[in-house]
């Protein structure tokens, strides 16, 4: 097991380095200049006034010059700063990344807690008025984009409860229960969309697990129907929701930029789109590291909670 | 309460009138000026409150020597105070200078006011004056106002209070260029040299001080309270909620969790009309305009009779009703709201402006297009009221046998497009507001410039430009650029649908407040907001 995770985590090098490489290109293909966009079509816009910028910026080295001095810095252990704002890209990723992560967080445990709970009663309780209602709800919530229900969810609380904080930020360190309320909202909205999700690949497992032969065994030999559900089939049809959750989790680490552009929260989504539209190569760079590294951190981890669950699973 | 600000003195607005105001002199005339007449002349502004403003876009930084972003000075103007700035008529009067002298076309002295301290403690002197300019000149700050201020041939430091300007060829807009927030700011020395820039610190010596700035948070500005214009400002403070969605900001405005935004689209202030407490200021003037360009590079828009024939294809009366729900105006490059150097007529007061679609086919025909033309029209889906204008465009061009393509482009991309003519046919963006004819007209048009739009090359443009920038006297001033928007019209170098401002929405406590023709969001300024006030 430690040495199965040692390989993953050494896989995370290449990993890194491949990503930023092909970020780093792929930035610089995209049309459009950062010296342009930084000066506007400003009375300043003139040539000296450029040339002076993409100096000091050294956007006038080769490509891959500027790619080394990078690499350099981060292997000294320094990201950089922004182009555009002269702001440290360590001190960004730190600002921002909380409010995803806490973002991410609250949304999975709202989807985990209301679609594996629906996902099993519309399976015990398959073709009945509870399984059709709870099709409904996952229609629903499928079908309506987040930002839908985030944006019709701000404009009634501004209507119907303007006392209740539905817009803005506070950060988890200054006052962790303020900071729970206020990203309710935001969290609610992406959470049910996922908690559909969650509850029709629930259901459709916990079906399938239900009619296998060791199911028909254990409730031949009398054993009560909350064990066999629980106990048997639950933890058998888990496996594939588990996957599935860990995609989506992977996805809302990566920041849900519409969800956190409705509701203004300061995360990472909006700090990576915004520095795309600016072309803020360093800043571009320095999220990328950070997303790819989770994202292969949250894939270790899903694959070790296989193990968890059914521990015939083993790492070689 | 006397409020200076309000009442220009007649010689301080004069840039050509050398008289050498004396301390003394200048304090009797504030004192003198009759009470101010307030709109709501019953009610007496209130002390104290924190006014919510919801910003759209987080300013990259707050430093308004290096950041060429409207949503940087949206933050720096309530920051920094400059020599000189605009009253509520748009007259420049002096800021930090208590008086000004022109000594001659190209010396002027400035008498800084006494007892003025930056924000950390210290007193103001002449030395932060001439330091603020020389960092921006110094290459290595990288300022984006660099070549605004390459015409100073040196600032001397005469006094603690006596600074003296001498520059390099007389240079007409130069006092519009100190009165402008983002151009001029006076900066200290101090806090840059400790912090390396201004871009997260700020201390300037105006009405606000700032407390805390969280990028795509918040940005929460305190009442100065040793602020120069005595008993301003009334509120405690400023805080800027950075808000992207632009239903979520309207829902915060009748929520009454923000007081104030700009920038209303024209098409969804509907929304706003009669919810309860809020209250809709239509735009007071117009001073954002729509430019397109045409590619002058190749054929077909190096003819002129190409060029007017797209100028009269397009109706600009209906573009402005439809798109603009007839908050708009006809314009130039330099729009309605600066008159008397913008144009502030209807379409029939400039050549090629009446649409006209037989008079397009004729131009068409005598350039020998008589099928008809095939182009292409670039614009940004970043600003929506840009493509809507352009698909209104679209439609009158065809009627006129302009075929248009449209080509929906990234922002960077056609912005860099844009500024390089790189686009096929035609380009259109947004423009803002300058704080002069020249800067609006100058690096756009000069075949000299290396933005130059479309690339076209006419002697009479490029003499009446530096006429224009050289020459003092403001009626003829007033003469060179009207001659220059004709002359602009009349070849159609570009196209100007129209000008239109912005909407803005206030909770109806707010009280006291106007805003100035700007280059701040909206393309607006609001450095008035230091005498509004809340009624709570």
């Amino acid at each position: 097991m430690a040495t199965y995770v040692g390989k993953r985590l050494l896989l995370l090098i290449p990993t890194l380095l491949g990503v930023s490489v092909v970020a780093f290109l792929l930035i610089h293909l995209i049309p459009g200049d950062l010296v342009t966009i930084l000066l506007g079509i400003t009375a300043g816009q003139n040539e000296q006034t450029r040339q002076a910028l993409i100096h000091a910026l050294h956007l006038d080295r080769p490509l891959a010059v500027q790619y080394l001095l990078w690499l350099g810095d981060v292997l000294r252990g320094d990201l950089g700063h922004s182009l555009v704002s002269g702001f440290s890209v360590r001190d960004e990723l730190a600002r921002s990344y909380p409010v995803t992560l806490q973002l991410a967080l609250m949304a999975m445990a709202i989807a985990l807690a209301v679609g594996i709970p629906l996902g099993i009663f519309a399976a015990t309780r398959a073709g009945r008025a509870l399984d059709a209602s709870t099709r409904v709800f996952s229609l629903l919530f499928i079908s309506a984009p987040a930002f839908f229900i985030g944006t019709v969810v701000i404009i009634a609380g501004a209507r119907y409860a303007p006392w209740l904080p539905t817009l803005g930020h506070v950060s988890f360190t200054e006052s962790p229960a303020r900071s729970l309320l206020t990203m309710l909202p935001a969290a609610a909205s992406l959470g049910l969309a996922i908690s559909a999700i969650i509850a029709r690949f629930t259901r459709s497992s916990m079906l399938e697990v239900l009619g296998q032969d060791f199911v028909r065994t254990a409730r031949a030999k009398g054993v009560a129907d909350g064990v066999v559900v629980y106990k048997h089939t639950l933890r058998n049809a888990l496996i594939p929701v588990v996957a599935m959750a860990g995609t989506q989790f992977v996805y809302l680490i990566g920041g849900a930029v519409i969800i956190e552009e409705v509701f203004a929260l300061p995360g990472m989504g909006r700090l990576v789109v915004n520095a795309i539209y600016q072309r803020d190569y360093t800043m571009i760079q320095g999220a990328v590291l950070l997303l790819t590294s989770a994202a292969v951190l949250v894939n270790l981890a899903v694959d070790l909670l296989y193990h968890v669950i059914d521990r015939r699973i083993l790492y070689a | 309460m006397t409020d200076r600000s309000e009442h220009p003195t007649d010689l301080q607005a004069d840039p050509t009138r050398r008289a050498f105001l004396e301390a003394g002199a200048l304090a009797l005339l504030g004192l003198a000026a009759p009470p101010l007449a307030r709109p709501a002349a019953a009610q007496n502004p209130k002390r104290g409150g924190t006014l919510v403003v919801a910003a759209d876009v987080s300013p990259p930084g707050l430093d308004p020597q290096k950041s060429a972003a409207a949503h940087s000075w949206m933050i720096a103007e309530h920051v920094y105070s400059n020599l000189l700035r605009r009253d509520a008529k748009m007259n420049i009067v002096g800021d930090l200078a208590e008086s000004w002298q022109v000594v001659n076309d190209t010396t002027y002295v400035f008498k800084l006011r006494k007892g003025v301290t930056w924000h950390h403690g210290r007193d103001l002197v002449a030395e932060d004056v001439k330091y603020s300019f020389e960092r921006m000149l110094d290459e290595k700050t990288a300022s984006p106002w660099r070549s605004n201020w390459q015409i100073i041939d040196r600032i001397e430091a005469q006094d603690p209070s006596t600074v003296r300007f001498v520059i390099k060829r007389p240079f007409a807009p130069l006092l519009s260029y100190l009165a402008t927030p983002h151009y001029s700011a006076i900066v200290p020395r101090d806090i840059v040299e400790k912090s390396g820039d201004l871009q997260k610190d700020a201390s300037g010596t105006g009405p606000f001080m700032l407390e805390r700035f969280v990028p795509d948070n918040t940005v929460v500005l305190k009442r100065n309270p040793k602020y120069f214009e005595a008993g301003l400002p009334y509120l405690d403070g400023l805080e800027y909620r950075i808000i992207p969605d632009e239903a979520a900001r309207l829902a915060a405005l009748r929520a009454g969790t923000v007081h104030y935004l700009w920038s209303v689209d024209p098409l969804i202030d509907r929304q706003l009309q009669g919810a309860a407490g809020v209250a809709l200021r239509e735009p007071d003037g117009y001073c954002a305009q729509h430019g397109m360009a045409f590619n002058q590079t190749k054929p077909p828009f190096t003819d002129a009779r190409v060029r007017r024939a797209v100028s009269v294809g397009i109706n600009r009366k209906e573009i402005i009703a439809s798109v603009l729900r007839g908050h708009g105006a006809i314009s130039t490059k330099i729009p309605p709201c600066d008159a008397p150097f913008g144009y502030s007529g209807d379409e029939k007061g400039l050549p090629y402006y009446v649409h006209d679609p037989a008079q397009a086919k004729r131009l068409l025909g005598e350039a020998g297009l008589s099928g008809g033309l095939d182009t292409t029209l670039e614009v940004s889906p970043r600003f929506p009221q840009t493509v809507r204008t352009a698909e209104v465009m679209k439609e009158q061009l065809a009627a006129a046998g302009i075929r248009v393509t449209l080509k929906q482009v990234e922002w960077g991309a056609a912005l860099k497009n844009f500024v390089r003519t790189e686009y096929d046919g035609m380009s259109m963006i947004p423009l803002v507001w300058q704080p002069d004819p020249d800067a609006h007209a100058y690096d756009i048009f000069h075949s000299g410039s290396n933005i130059n739009l479309g690339k076209f090359k006419d002697a009479r443009v490029d003499q009446l430009l530096e006429q224009g920038r050289t020459t003092l006297d403001r009626e003829k001033r007033v003469a060179i650029y009207r001659d220059l928007q004709r002359h602009m019209a009349e070849e159609a170098y570009l196209v100007f649908p129209y000008a239109s401002g912005a909407t803005e929405a206030l909770r109806d406590t707010v009280k006291g407040y106007i805003s100035l023709p700007g280059a701040q969001p909206g393309s607006r300024s609001r450095q008035f907001f230091k005498q509004a006030w809340l009624d709570r």
